[in-house]
């Protein structure tokens, strides 16, 4: 027996030898160097980390995955390069890693597997147990009308379309793993299969099968089975892997679509020859396999590696914005934003609850600070993207998150730099950090890049640049003089003393500015929208879901203004409207485009129902309460007459 | 002066200005703008502009658990013109003119000058499609939502003029299955009765006991699809002439050949189809280029090459998305494309609108307007901001 547990020591331990060190694969200068890998996806050229941090948070819900395997036990987490690395090199443990987030787990039960908790995650290992059951359901459930999907049909759905891009994924490396000449060996004849005995890698065997391929009598005489089973050999290690990454240029400099695998190993295949280029790197991504195997040759192969594509990708002007956009990821601008908001109000707080003491006054110092470092954060990182982007700000649903909660701040510290008071720094922070929270949150959710390429009719910087930054910039004065308003409400349900009454009165005056800030804003921005909808469409004014939005915000601005100035409302009134905008502008960002209706394709709104409603819950709420403030007010009033 | 003694064009002309009437236009505008957004889910653009914003008044059903309440409301149509008439007597006659109130005053006209534009575009805007494959000219667009029946001579010649009497939309589009209207025209040797039309239709064969059945045909409702572009229009036609018997046809969208009847010893085509426009100069696709984003199916650009030909001249011109080519009045936009059998088939839109650039005027008097407006706010909160900290 013991000499039984030695030999299989032994045999695991040369096992172990054959495959490359996960150690290797977590080594700080190869991920520096696979990140900056130059890839091609959804139409932009990308770093290889930007792809494999949003495949990670479409699989997991997050972009770095947490560890516990006995084959890594010094690892507790990976980071999504790593582990992208690690599904290429190792994808034996990989595959065991907890990876795909099923939201809900009879969806899991569905296929044969044995379900776990909600929002639970789940190896490839597991799942694939019920591969055949996933493929059967999932095809099913595809061909239903969409919106009569249950959720579980839908996690069904999306669970086998992760799994098995996931599959793919690993199989990455899988062509260079493989022992070709046994593998043909075994499906040719032996004379068949003699000629091709010499091949190395799947490259030099490429060519001969596609002379055997091109000859239709050599090929019919091989027969149907080998013939199918040479073509399921190939597609499995090599096409339908290939598929995954477009990361060789063209040697053509006109075409501007970069190649898969796939694509190059069928084209010699088809025709026998490739670019030079084209060949020589598709064969160098094979040879880092090679590498791994090897301590003290893998870092120098991948060095070589990324530095022919870069070097190919630059000849090609194409490589202008891959470290930026590394370095974008890596800073975490918005994560630091959120915290230094978070901060700010925090410690704004303390000021505005404790006035005109020594603590509010180094509070307020302290906020302005925290508060002036989250709005740098911030503005540095959408810079970043407008570089990266080549474009103004706003083109997304969540650039607008980004760009409005900055937008608040700042305006949020003008106005503290005038009242000194506090407000202006807890609604700054406040708002800030909401923003930088919800934004992340709304990244999570969508888990796609959020640097896609634009639709055409997108694709002018003139009208991002003024009608969208104008609108985005109604959109932040409507919400922050909503929740200036929430703050009001607070304040007057909570606060009592002498001072409450002008303190009340400057807060009702803010909000009065900031609204005729936001509908200025607003109406020119709705405007310059049905400017630039004649001259893309052809009509001023569509009644679109989008437009109709802006509008609304534009009435209810003016409807508020119009109050006012008429004497309808004073201080409670004011509020209440205020409120009833922020409401209102939450329908116009994000609720019209859950009516999935409309030409304005904002993307992605799925699964924010839940604090869609949430929010107009709470204005509502605050809406209820300005009533009873009303209502006391006129009794108070009725009790002096 | 007290409220008996008031005249009553004094007393509209108070209720006409008054700040309570913008509130009122205002929110009833908020309510139907909301109300008709929602309703585009279920009834797509057309019917929802058509019935919110197009209109004097409509009743909206609003549901309460499950129980419909029908609720009267004014329609976009009437509140923008009493917003109008407000705001010409409240902040242009009644507003006090002086440099505070300057900012108000032009945004409020630049926001009629506004209003006007769309009154202006409702009633002579043209809108219509022309699609174009390579190679192709055309000096004509049509309606994406108007049909007309159209009766035409026959001359086997081909050599004849090419008028026709229409019959437009707004004459038939009300004769559902039961109403008949009947049309005539000196220049017809009969009449034609119009009935049973539907917006949307099939034809189908007619059961062999099926009296109402046309020629063993019959036309089948089908539910109107939410882009009115994709409905297909049919009508049941009676060609009465004044002597010999009455014949009976189905007039559909997308029937090969149009109806033919014999009347004396003339023929006449009649078929419905699209509203046209002839535009004064015709249009030929030389080459259209989409280009995509490498690796997608994302478009990137669509770009029209032409040629612009009036009487025999030519001239290039380049339509593409966001640059349409603007002239004589006439507007040519790159709408879309289709790829078909024959090739890459690109979409304009073409539109004459008197008020075209009307919106782009507004907008900037508007700015201007309410720049000068927040300006003069924003200095008074400030000053006021800082006389408080000196008092304090």
């Amino acid at each position: 027996m013991k000499t039984f547990l030695l030999a299989c020591l032994f045999l695991t331990t040369l096992v172990q030898a054959q495959l490359p060190d996960p150690a290797l694969l977590r080594d700080k200068a190869i991920v520096a160097t696979f990140q900056s890998l130059p890839i091609q996806e959804g139409g932009r050229i990308k770093p290889l980390d930007t792809y494999a941090r949003f495949l990670l948070l479409r699989l997991h819900g997050k972009q770095s995955i947490s560890v516990e395997h006995p084959q890594i036990p010094e690892v507790k987490k990976l980071t999504a390069i790593q582990w992208l690395l690690l599904s290429w090199f190792r994808p034996d443990i990989a595959r065991d890693l907890p990876l795909f987030v099923v939201d809900n787990s009879q969806a899991v039960g569905e296929i044969g597997v044995d379900p776990k908790g909600l929002r639970d995650r789940y190896s490839w290992n597991e799942i694939v147990k019920g591969k055949e059951e996933l493929i059967k359901r999932a095809q099913a459930y595809s061909e239903l009308e969409s919106d009569q999907l249950t959720g579980v049909q839908r996690n069904v759905i999306d669970l086998a379309r992760n799994f098995f891009d996931y599959d793919a994924v690993s199989d990455f490396m899988t062509a260079a793993r493989t022992d070709w000449p046994k593998e043909v060996s075994a499906i040719l004849p032996p004379e068949v299969a003699k000629n091709m005995a010499g091949s190395n890698g799947v490259w030099d065997l490429a060519v001969k099968l596609g002379e055997l391929i091109r000859n239709p009598e050599k090929m019919g005489a091989l027969g149907d089975a080998p013939r199918s089973k040479l073509l399921e050999l190939f597609i499995n290690t090599t096409l339908r892997p290939g598929k995954t990454l477009s990361f060789i240029p063209p040697d053509d400099a006109k075409n501007d679509t970069w190649l898969q695998v796939e694509q190059t190993v069928t084209t010699l295949m088809k025709e026998g020859k490739l670019p030079e280029s084209e060949l020589r790197i598709s064969k160098a991504k094979d040879a880092l396999y090679a590498a791994s195997l090897k301590t003290e040759t893998f870092a120098q192969a991948v060095k070589a590696f990324v530095a022919d594509v870069r070097a190919v990708a630059e000849k090609r002007g194409e490589l202008k914005h891959v470290d930026r956009e590394v370095s974008y990821h890596k800073n975490d601008f918005f994560t630091y934003a959120l915290v230094w908001y978070l901060l700010g109000f925090l410690v704004a707080f303390i000021s505005l609850v404790a006035p005109q003491t020594s603590l509010a006054k180094w509070s307020a110092r302290i906020a302005w600070l925290s508060l002036l470092l989250a709005i740098g954060y911030n503005v540095y990182g959408i810079t970043q993207r407008c570089i990266i982007n080549e474009r103004p700000p706003i083109a997304t649903l969540y650039e607008t998150l980004l760009f409005i909660t900055g937008v608040v701040a700042i305006v949020g510290l003008f106005i503290e730099r005038f009242t000194r008071q506090s407000i202006g720094l807890v609604v700054a922070g406040f708002v800030g950090a909401l923003g930088m929270f919800a934004a992340n949150r709304f990244m999570a959710l969508d888990a796609r890049d959020t640097m896609p390429t634009l639709e055409a009719v997108l694709i002018t910087n003139f009208w991002l640049a003024t009608h969208v930054t104008c609108i985005n910039i109604g959109y932040a004065g409507a919400m922050l003089g909503s929740i200036t308003s929430m703050v009001y409400v607070i304040y007057r349900l909570f606060v009592r003393g002498p001072q409450v009454i002008e303190f009340r009165r400057l807060l009702t005056r803010i909000v009065y500015g900031i609204v005729c800030f936001g509908v200025l804003f607003a109406l020119v921005g709705t405007v310059l929208g049905g400017i630039w909808a004649n001259d893309s469409w052809g009509r001023f004014w569509g009644w679109d879901p989008k437009e109709n939005g802006a509008l609304m915000i534009v009435l209810m601005g003016l409807i508020i203004l119009h109050a006012r100035l008429g004497g309808y409302i004073r201080e409670i009134g004011l509020h209440a409207l205020s409120l009833m905008l922020g409401a209102v502008t939450l329908f116009s960002w994000f609720g019209v485009n859950q009516l999935s209706i409309g030409l304005h394709s904002y993307g992605f709104t799925a699964g924010i129902s839940l604090a869609l409603n949430s929010g107009y819950s709470i204005k509502a709420i605050f809406m209820l309460i300005c009533l009873g403030f009303w209502w006391q007010e006129r009794a108070a009033k009725n009790a002096l007459a | 002066m007290s409220a008996k003694s008031k005249s009553f064009p004094s007393i509209v002309f108070a209720v006409l200005s008054s700040y309570g009437l913008a509130i009122t236009v205002l929110s009833f505008l908020l309510l139907i703008t909301f109300l008709g957004t929602l309703s585009q889910k279920d009834i797509g653009l057309l019917d929802s502009q058509r019935t919110y914003f197009d209109s004097w008044w409509l009743i909206h059903d609003l549901n309460i658990g499950g129980t419909l309440i029908p609720l009267p409301l004014p329609g976009g149509g009437l509140l923008m013109l009493v917003l109008f008439f407000n705001m010409l007597c409240g902040a242009v006659i009644r507003m006090r003119k002086g440099w505070r109130t300057v900012g108000n005053l032009i945004s409020h006209l630049a926001i009629m000058f506004m209003l006007a534009a769309g009154f202006v575009s409702f009633l002579y805007k043209t809108e219509g499609a022309m699609p174009l494959y390579e190679g192709q000219s055309s000096d004509q667009y049509q309606s994406y939502h108007d049909r007309i029946i159209e009766i035409q001579k026959f001359d086997a010649s081909g050599k004849g003029d090419d008028k026709a009497l229409v019959i437009p939309m707004k004459h038939f589009a009300d004769l559902d299955p039961g109403k008949a209207r009947t049309f005539f025209s000196k220049d017809l040797p009969f009449e034609i009765q119009v009935t049973g039309y539907q917006r949307n239709a099939n034809v189908a064969q007619a059961q062999e006991d099926d009296k109402t059945g046309i020629d063993g045909y019959r036309v089948q409702q089908v539910k109107n699809a939410k882009e009115d572009e994709a409905n297909v229009t049919a009508v049941e036609i009676t060609v009465k002439p004044k002597t010999g018997p009455e014949q009976k046809a189905i007039l559909w969208e997308r029937q090969f050949e149009p109806y033919t009847v014999k009347v004396g010893d003339a023929s006449y085509v009649i078929s419905i189809s699209r509203m046209k426009w002839k535009l004064p100069f015709a249009i030929r696709l030389n080459d259209f280029v989409r280009e995509l984003h490498p690796g997608t199916m994302k478009a990137k650009k669509f770009t029209s090459h032409v040629t612009k030909i009036v009487d025999g001249k030519e001239e290039p011109k380049v339509v593409t998305m966001n640059v349409p080519v603007r002239d004589q009045g006439y507007v040519v936009y790159q709408a879309s494309f289709s790829e078909g059998s024959n090739g890459e088939q690109s979409v304009f839109t073409v539109v004459t609108n008197p008020s075209d650039q009307w919106p782009l005027w507004s907008c900037i008097a508007v700015a201007v307007g309410l720049i000068i407006t927040f300006l003069q706010h924003l200095i008074r909160f400030l000053s006021r901001s800082l006389k408080t900290k000196a008092v304090i």
